[in-house]
């Protein structure tokens, strides 16, 4: 194959431009920032498993440039390499060069979702998903009691033994967390007042997926503020942050709901923007990113983003409120990759779990590996998910924590998943909660108004 | 040839999953840490044993077909870079770490194993691998062995070649030989130090015994800051002179630091001209006059601020700062090229005065990072390879540079090795004798000439063509060391 050759798009795909190029595609500058050292390699869980250098952060890269300057037409393969990224970004620890790969990773596969062949179910059932169900609440809970009924009733094993579900489905089905009752799925209240004098004031943001799924982990994060002495405020026209249309190559529909976003929350008003939910977190930190170009909204993305923080992070910058957890336990903390290598936080969980006594966190071997929950990739990329998992819980087991914290819903969702499959008694759980148990044992919520 | 018939031998022998031919994956590999020379290989494989190496080896034979093995492609010279057409052996899935003995001191492992993984696993047991370039988080044990790497702490310790007792490795024939041995002492002709270093152009390594050293007693790291570079180069030289052997001893020039800083905040004063970073490491006893020896050299030679790190986070920032250095030079050029000659340690400040010197000719500028406790240079020439000419310039600074350590007495490569990089400089370093025993000696160990070929030893058949304008991404860049 001739290498100097440039692909003439308008023959490889006549009804197309050249998808990495234009206002969103992958960035050429920072592009040339890698500088093809390879330090990326054994930071990347595909490398690491795979051993081929175009499912190392250093190759896709490879890829993209070729893509972008014409030399190369993205073809199957740069697909399959491309799709196979788990966007933990590890890989921008890991670099001495400062390249935002996360950043170029969305733009290509936004730049590749306009070339994608899809059938039309799969295009309808996404644009159903990203667009319609998790920005909105009432379906959303809908969904969340429709699969509690499943779960819970005996439609499970009708559905199951008359072969019902489409094969991938029942394929995945045992990867659905169980949907909780629907009382964890009501509204937060509007505001809360702090126990005892009023230090701080503070938006609280819910998470879509989060807040149906995981509706108390956002009440106990939202005690334990009130803990603290914060006032915490629920903006009710708040959304879905956008994160997972935007790793799945839909940051038109992640700016829409930013946009919605940062007019439902006043974030100038507050001391800062918490969330419960580290995937989101990071989300809302892009928000600027995402927003740069736009006349209207960009200064105000940027202010959002300045104040988003997830609520470990609050709690050790204004020094947490020690408590007794009621029974002795040694956990294992699990990094969330988008709170470890997006956002860099990293000693903030911990420190909260050290205010916690009785609680002893014993050492997880690739704590700050990815589990392969990943988004969708546990549905998208299935196999090299479940391999990902398997070494998770192998260091789990090694651990001999009966207890895993981490702070994103789909971390908890894949390690009770693997939990489940292995037969092991493991409590996933964000940080939060434990130290919302011990207050609610000390008494701290003693007389108080609290969700 | 029949290509067909070839790739499915090939196929056969790793299986489906473990070979790609195609283009665009190919492409991938065309080159490693330095991107200025390409070529894209005709099939790349992954074995996972020494018997399926050797039945490639073998095939490639068979076909006259080229082959060239590649660890981590974190190499600095271009030694992993594919001979257009050749077939690439990628050792990411022979990474595993078969033995640990420490009662011998001993580590037998599989090429792909990562430097830093190996130390990783034996730390808490007392003892590391020693030898240890920059890119030890990623580069390969085997790539380490095939180029006889160095790093920062081999002046106390020696480099890759003073730390492998034993090779498995397949010969171009596809035999299997075992070179060395576990003792300290091998019988017959010693072809493992031979073997480590060629660069693959001799034999594919399957399997490595290591040694492993025990953990220092105790370790200090210093920092010790100049307003002239020459200062600095003085210090070093009296304080190997004085007996002192430093574990490290790096120094960085102005810069440096200012990359350094602007990207991780190690916590170099921005107004120095030149810093020191120095460690020392045994027992705590033995620590303390060291120290007191060599704060008192650097104030002699008017050092302008001395500072002990008194945590290991503080420790562990002085060092991030070294290691990230060239990633760094990213934020203040669009492009560098790192060499790695190396000079006498009392040559080191006239050699950097000469290197200024040819800066200035070039109109390029050129930053030091290195190893002085062993007069190991990096200096690193920065420009823009989307400039016109530029690049072939650089390149052309780059051999002026080389020759310049020549010169001085030095030698071309301190520890990238020669690959593609510096085999035309080959001729600067040897004689005419000299450079015709070492082919000799290449063309009766590989009499097809399919091993690597390109690389090392100066071969007028196989001559890379540097890659310019859109197949450049970076030239250099990151660091074996």
């Amino acid at each position: 194959m001739a290498t100097d050759q440039k692909v003439d798009f308008a023959q490889v795909f006549p009804e197309y431009e050249n998808p990495f190029v234009g206002p969103d595609a992958p960035d050429r500058e920072m592009i040339q920032r890698c500088i093809h050292c390879g330090f990326c390699g054994t930071s990347c869980p595909t490398f690491t498993l795979l051993g081929n250098e175009m499912d190392s952060p250093r190759g896709r890269i490879y890829l993209m440039r070729m893509v972008t300057d014409g030399e190369m037409a993205p073809n199957e393969t740069v697909i399959k390499h491309l799709d196979r990224c788990l966007d933990c970004r590890a890989c921008e620890t890991a670099c001495p060069s400062g390249v935002p790969y996360g950043s170029l990773i969305e733009a290509a596969r936004e730049g590749l979702e306009k070339i994608r062949k899809r059938p039309l179910s799969v295009r309808i059932f996404r644009r159903f998903l990203f667009r319609w169900l998790l920005p909105n609440r009432t379906l959303l809970n809908l969904a969340g009691v429709a699969t509690r009924l499943y779960q819970t009733t005996f439609l499970k094993s009708v559905v199951r033994g008359l072969g019902l579900l489409p094969r991938k489905l029942a394929e995945l089905e045992p990867m659905m967390p169980q949907a909780p009752p629907v009382s964890s799925m009501r509204a937060l209240p509007p505001e809360v007042a702090p126990i005892g004098e009023e230090k701080y004031r503070v938006a609280f943001f819910g998470g879509c997926i989060q807040s149906t799924l995981f509706g108390d982990v956002n009440r106990a994060a939202i005690r334990a503020l009130a803990a603290n002495g914060v006032r915490v405020v629920f903006p009710a026209s708040q959304t879905c942050c956008g994160a997972l249309q935007a790793h799945a190559g839909d940051r038109e529909a992640a700016r829409i709901l930013a946009r919605e976003n940062i007019d439902a929350i006043d974030a100038g008003a507050f001391d800062a923007v918490i969330l419960a939910v580290s995937g989101c977190g990071a989300m809302l930190h892009e928000y600027k990113d995402l927003l740069a170009e736009d006349p209207v909204y960009a200064s105000r993305a940027e202010a959002f983003s300045d104040k988003a923080m997830d609520v470990t992070v609050f709690l050790s910058r204004i020094g947490v409120r020690e408590a007794a957890h009621p029974s002795s336990r040694k956990i294992a903390y699990h990094h969330p990759c988008h709170l470890f290598h997006a956002l860099k936080v990293r000693k903030e969980p911990l420190e909260v779990l050290a205010a916690i006594r009785n609680v002893e966190t014993v050492p997880l071997e690739e704590s700050d590996w990815c589990c392969g929950s990943a988004g969708s990739y546990n549905l998208t990329q299935t196999e090299i998910s479940m391999r990902l998992l398997e070494r998770k819980m192998g260091h789990v087991k090694d651990s001999e924590a009966p207890v895993v914290c981490t702070g994103n819903p789909g971390c908890q969702i894949q390690i009770a998943f693997g939990a489940r499959e292995r037969d092991m008694d493991l409590r996933v759980v964000h940080p939060v909660v434990l130290l919302d148990e011990a207050y609610e044992a000390e008494g701290v919520y003693r007389n108080a108004t609290l969700p | 040839m029949d290509s067909a018939g070839f790739i499915q031998k090939l196929t056969d022998v790793v299986g489906e999953e473990f070979i790609h031919t195609d283009p665009v994956a190919l492409r991938t590999y065309d080159c490693d840490g330095l991107t200025i020379y390409k070529g894209i290989p005709s099939a790349v494989v992954l074995p996972e044993s020494t018997e399926e190496v050797s039945q490639i080896v073998e095939t490639c034979r068979d076909y006259r077909v080229p082959l060239i093995a590649r660890g981590a492609g974190t190499g600095l010279s271009g030694g992993a870079t594919p001979l257009p057409g050749g077939v690439l052996i990628v050792f990411t899935r022979m990474n595993k770490i078969l033995e640990l003995d420490y009662v011998n001191r001993l580590a037998r492992v599989q090429p792909g194993v990562v430097n830093l993984h190996l130390s990783r696993e034996t730390l808490p047991h007392g003892f590391h691998y020693a030898p240890d370039p920059s890119s030890q988080a990623a580069c390969t044990i085997g790539g380490n062995a095939a180029e006889n790497s160095g790093g920062a702490h081999c002046l106390k310790y020696g480099m890759t070649t003073n730390h492998i007792m034993e090779m498995t490795v397949v010969l171009p024939t596809g035999e299997v030989a075992h070179l060395g041995a576990d003792g300290e002492d091998t019988p017959g002709l010693d072809l493992r130090g031979f073997f480590i270093g060629s660069e693959g152009t001799f034999a594919v390594i399957t399997e490595l015994t290591v040694r492993l050293t025990p953990n220092p007693e105790s370790v200090r790291t210093m920092l010790a800051c100049f307003s002239q570079v020459g200062d600095a180069c003085r210090t070093v030289s009296e304080v190997i002179a004085a007996g002192a052997v430093p574990a490290a001893m790096e120094l960085m020039d102005r810069y440096t630091i200012e990359a350094v800083e602007t990207v991780v905040q190690a916590g170099y004063p921005r107004d120095a001209e030149a810093v020191l970073l120095i460690e020392l490491d045994g027992l705590p006893s033995s620590i303390g006059p060291l120290e007191t020896l060599i704060r008192d050299i650097s104030e002699k030679n008017n050092c302008s601020s001395f500072r002990i790190a008194q945590t290991e986070e503080e420790r562990e920032g002085l060092w991030m700062g070294r290691k990230k250095a060239f990633g760094a030079f990213g934020v203040i050029a669009p492009t560098y090229y790192c060499l790695d000659g190396t000079v006498p340690r009392s040559k080191l400040a006239q050699v950097l005065e000469e290197f200024d010197e040819i800066s200035a000719r070039y109109n390029l500028r050129i930053t030091n990072v290195f190893h002085a406790g062993d007069g190991s240079l990096h200096p690193n020439v920065l420009f823009d390879d989307r400039v016109p000419g530029e690049t072939e310039r650089a390149i052309e600074c780059g051999a002026e540079v080389l020759r310049a350590c020549i010169r001085a007495g030095g030698v071309l490569s301190g520890e990238h090795g020669i690959g593609i990089e510096k085999i035309r400089e080959m001729k600067d370093q040897f004689d005419e004798p000299t450079l015709e025993i070492m082919e000799r000696v290449r063309d009766a160990i590989d009499e097809d000439g399919l091993m690597n070929p390109g690389k090392l030893i100066p071969d007028e058949e196989n001559v890379f063509p540097v890659a310019l304008g859109g197949a450049v991404a970076r030239m250099g860049g990151g660091m074996t060391k």
